[in-house]
C-alpha cells in the first residue's frame, strides 16, 4: 500500500504535504468533508444556536408545521424540532465517535498482536474475530439491551464500541501479516528491536492511512447501530438522539398523519452523515492506493 | 468442524453476556413478570412471589455453581428447549421463534439473492464501460448514498410514498384481520404487507454489490490476461464474460459476510413495519427485559447465519476450481 513514506526525515515533511494536497484535490474526500462540516459544526454549537436549550420541554403548539418561530415545526409534544435536531445530532455523533475510537483501539490491538505474533495467538484471535464477524452484532447489542435498560449516552457508546471491532481487526491483521515479512522489519528485528517497538515504530506509521480509512468506516457502522438501537426504543432515555427522534415520531404516528417535519430532518441528517463518511473513506482510499486513481 | 466451533462460541456468548454484566438478570426478570401478571387488578401474594423467584432462579440456574449452570444451559439447548417467554407469556420461546422464523426467511433470502444478482450484473455493466465519465460518477455517488441508508430509514421513505401518499400499500407488515395461513386468500394479503420491507432491504443492499462489482471489474480490466485478450482481438462481449467470472468469486465471500449485517439491519426495519419476524420479536422482548426470549432468538439466528455461511462456503468450493483441487488434495 503506502510504501510511499520513506525514511529520510527531510523528505517526510514534503511528502506529507503533498499527500494532504492530493487529499484535498480528491473530490470525494473534499465533498464529504464539506457536507460533514455543514452537519457537524451546527451540532457542536447546539448549546449556542439552538433556539430552545431545553430540547425536551414543550414550548409551542402540538404538531405545528415549520414556521418562522419554529424553524422545523414542533413535535407531537410541542417540542421544537430544530433544537432537538441540533442536540440529537450532537449526541448521536458523540456516541458514534466514542464507539468508533474504542472499536478501532480494540481492533488494532487484536489485529496487530494476531498478525505480528502469528502462531497460537494468531489462531485464537483470528478465530475470535471471524466468529464475531459472522454473528450479527446487532443481536448482541439487543441481548445486552434486554438486561441493561436505558443506558446513558456514554454506556451506550461503550457497548456499541465493544462489539464493532471485528472488521477492523481483520483488516489490521492482514496488514500486519503483510508487513511482518518485509525486509526492513527483518532488519529491525536483527538489530535487536523488540516485537512491540517494531510494531509501534516500523509498522504503525505505515498503517496510519489505513487506520484512518477503517476509522471512518467504523464510525459509519457505529452510527447505524446507534440510530437503530435508539429508534426501537432501546437507547438512552431522558435525552434526545437522531434515532430517538425517529422512534418517537414513528411511535406517535407522525408517519401516518404526515407530520413529515418531525421525522424527515433526522432522516436527512443520517443520510448526509453516512454518505459523506463513505465519500471521505473512498477519497482517502484513492489517494493512499495510487492504483485506484483514475478508476 | 470450524463452523461447529464457531457455533459453540456464539452460543456461549448468549450465556456469558448476561453473567458478565453487573446486573441481576433474575431480579429484572422477576420484576418484569410481576409487572405483566399484575396488569389487571390481580395481586400477588408473598407466597406466590417467593415461588416465582425460586422458579426463575431455577430457570437461570442462579442457585447452582457456574459450571453446572453452563452444563444445564447446553443440556436444555440440545434438547431444543429454550424456556418460557415473558413478553409473550404463556407462549414458550420455541413457539415464538417457530412462528417468526418463516417470516424472516421469506424476507431475507429473496431480498439478499435478488440484490446480489441484480447488483452484480449492474456493477459489471457499469465497471466495464468507460469509467470516469459524468454518468459513471453520478451513478457511483447515487449508489454510495443508497447503500448507506439504514434499511429502516429507506422503509420510512417508502411508507411515506406508497402507503401514506399513494395509498397503494399498507404501512405495516402485518394485519390482524387475516389469520396467517398458507391459503390462497392469505397469500395476497401477506404479499401486500411484505413488498415494502422486501424492497427496502433489496434496494439498500443493491448499492453495495454494484459498487463492489464495479471496482472488481475495473481491477480485472487492468490485469494481464485481459490486456492479452484485447491484444489478440477477442470480442469485448467475450472478454467481459471472462472478467465477470473472475470478479464473481470475491463477491461470493462477500455474500456470506454480508448476511450478518443484513440480518442485523432488518431488525429495526421489521420493528418499524410491524413485520412479525424475529427482529420484531426481539425488539419487543428486549424492551420488556425478556432476556430469555432474546437469548433464544440469538441462538437461533446465530445458528441460521452460520448454516448459511457454511452453504456459501460449499458453493464457493464448487465454483472455484482452485479451492476444489486443494480440498481433494488434502
Amino acid at each position: 500500500m503506502s510504501r510511499r513514506i520513506p525514511r529520510p526525515k527531510v523528505e517526510v515533511q514534503s511528502i506529507r504535504n503533498s499527500l494532504l494536497w492530493s487529499l484535498l484535490r480528491e473530490r470525494f474526500f473534499l465533498g464529504g468533508v464539506i457536507v460533514l462540516l455543514i452537519v457537524v459544526v451546527p451540532a457542536l454549537l447546539a448549546g449556542v444556536i439552538a433556539p430552545y436549550k431545553d430540547y425536551l420541554a414543550p414550548v409551542g403548539p402540538l404538531n405545528s408545521p415549520p414556521s418562522a418561530k419554529y424553524l422545523l415545526g414542533t413535535t407531537g409534544f410541542g417540542q421544537d424540532v430544530f433544537s432537538q435536531l441540533l442536540f440529537g445530532t450532537q449526541h448521536t455523533l458523540f456516541v458514534a465517535t466514542v464507539a468508533a475510537v474504542l472499536a478501532t483501539l480494540i481492533g488494532l490491538a487484536i489485529g496487530i498482536i494476531a498478525g505480528f505474533m502469528g502462531g497460537i495467538p494468531d489462531a485464537v484471535l483470528n478465530f475470535l474475530t471471524n466468529t464475531f464477524l459472522v454473528i450479527p452484532t446487532f443481536t448482541i447489542l439487543l441481548l445486552i439491551a434486554s438486561i441493561v435498560h436505558h443506558p446513558g449516552l456514554q454506556l451506550e457508546a461503550v457497548i456499541i464500541g465493544a462489539f464493532s471491532w471485528p472488521w477492523g481487526a481483520r483488516a489490521y491483521r492482514s496488514f500486519a501479516l503483510n508487513m511482518r515479512s518485509r525486509d526492513y522489519v527483518t532488519v529491525a528485528r536483527l538489530n535487536g528491536m523488540g516485537g512491540l517497538s517494531i510494531a509501534l515504530t516500523e509498522i504503525m506509521p505505515q498503517m496510519l492511512p489505513y487506520i484512518a480509512i477503517m476509522l471512518v468506516m467504523t464510525l459509519n457502522g457505529a452510527l447505524m447501530a446507534d440510530v437503530g438501537l435508539d429508534a426501537i426504543g432501546l437507547g438512552p432515555g431522558n435525552t434526545i438522539t437522531l434515532g430517538l427522534m425517529i422512534g418517537y415520531a414513528w411511535g406517535w404516528g407522525a408517519l401516518v398523519y404526515n407530520w413529515w417535519w418531525w421525522w424527515m430532518p433526522p432522516v436527512v441528517v443520517i443520510i448526509l452523515v453516512a454518505t459523506s463518511l463513505t465519500a471521505i473513506a473512498i477519497g482517502m482510499d484513492r489517494v493512499f492506493n495510487p492504483r485506484l486513481r483514475g478508476a | 468442524m470450524y463452523y461447529l466451533l464457531t457455533w459453540f462460541v456464539a452460543v456461549t456468548v448468549a450465556w456469558i453476556v448476561p453473567r458478565l454484566l453487573p446486573y441481576n438478570a433474575v431480579e429484572i426478570t422477576v420484576s418484569q413478570m410481576v409487572r405483566s401478571l399484575t396488569q389487571g387488578s390481580s395481586m400477588i401474594s408473598p407466597q406466590e412471589y417467593k415461588e416465582m423467584v425460586n422458579y426463575i432462579e431455577g430457570l437461570f440456574g442462579a442457585n447452582e455453581p457456574l459450571w453446572l449452570q453452563y452444563v444445564h444451559f447446553w443440556e436444555d439447548l440440545l434438547h431444543g428447549n429454550l424456556g418460557p417467554s415473558i413478553a409473550f407469556f404463556p407462549a414458550t420461546v420455541n413457539k415464538v421463534i417457530a412462528e417468526a422464523l418463516p417470516y424472516d426467511l421469506i424476507l431475507i433470502i429473496p431480498s439478499t439473492v435478488v440484490a446480489w444478482v441484480i447488483g452484480n450484473i449492474l456493477g459489471a455493466q457499469i465497471g466495464y464501460r468507460k469509467t470516469g465519465t459524468i454518468t459513471d460518477k453520478a451513478s457511483m455517488i447515487a449508489f454510495v448514498a443508497i447503500n448507506n441508508i439504514p434499511f429502516f430509514v429507506l422503509g420510512l421513505l417508502l411508507i411515506l410514498v406508497f402507503a401514506v401518499d399513494l395509498h397503494w400499500l399498507p404501512a405495516t407488515g402485518y394485519t390482524f384481520s387475516a389469520i396467517p395461513r398458507l391459503t390462497w386468500s392469505y397469500l395476497p394479503i401477506f404479499f401486500r404487507h411484505w413488498i415494502l420491507p422486501f424492497a427496502s432491504v433489496t434496494i439498500v443492499s443493491l448499492g453495495g454489490w454494484v459498487l463492489g462489482m464495479r471496482q472488481l471489474i475495473i481491477n480485472e480490466k487492468g490485469s494481464d490476461y485481459m490486456n492479452y485478450g484485447e491484444a489478440l482481438g477477442i470480442r469485448p462481449s467475450i472478454l467481459s464474460r471472462y472478467a465477470m467470472k473472475n470478479a464473481f468469486l470475491p463477491q461470493i465471500t462477500g455474500l456470506a459476510l454480508s448476511l450478518g449485517t443484513v440480518v442485523g439491519g432488518s431488525y429495526v426495519l421489521e420493528f418499524i413495519f410491524g413485520y412479525p419476524g424475529m427482529g420484531y420479536i426481539m425488539g419487543i422482548a428486549a424492551t420488556d427485559n425478556d432476556y430469555l426470549t432474546v437469548a433464544g432468538v440469538f441462538v437461533v439466528i446465530a445458528t441460521v447465519v452460520l448454516l448459511a455461511n457454511y452453504i456459501v462456503d460449499i458453493l464457493y468450493s464448487v465454483l472455484d476450481p482452485r479451492v476444489r483441487v486443494a480440498e481433494v488434495g488434502e
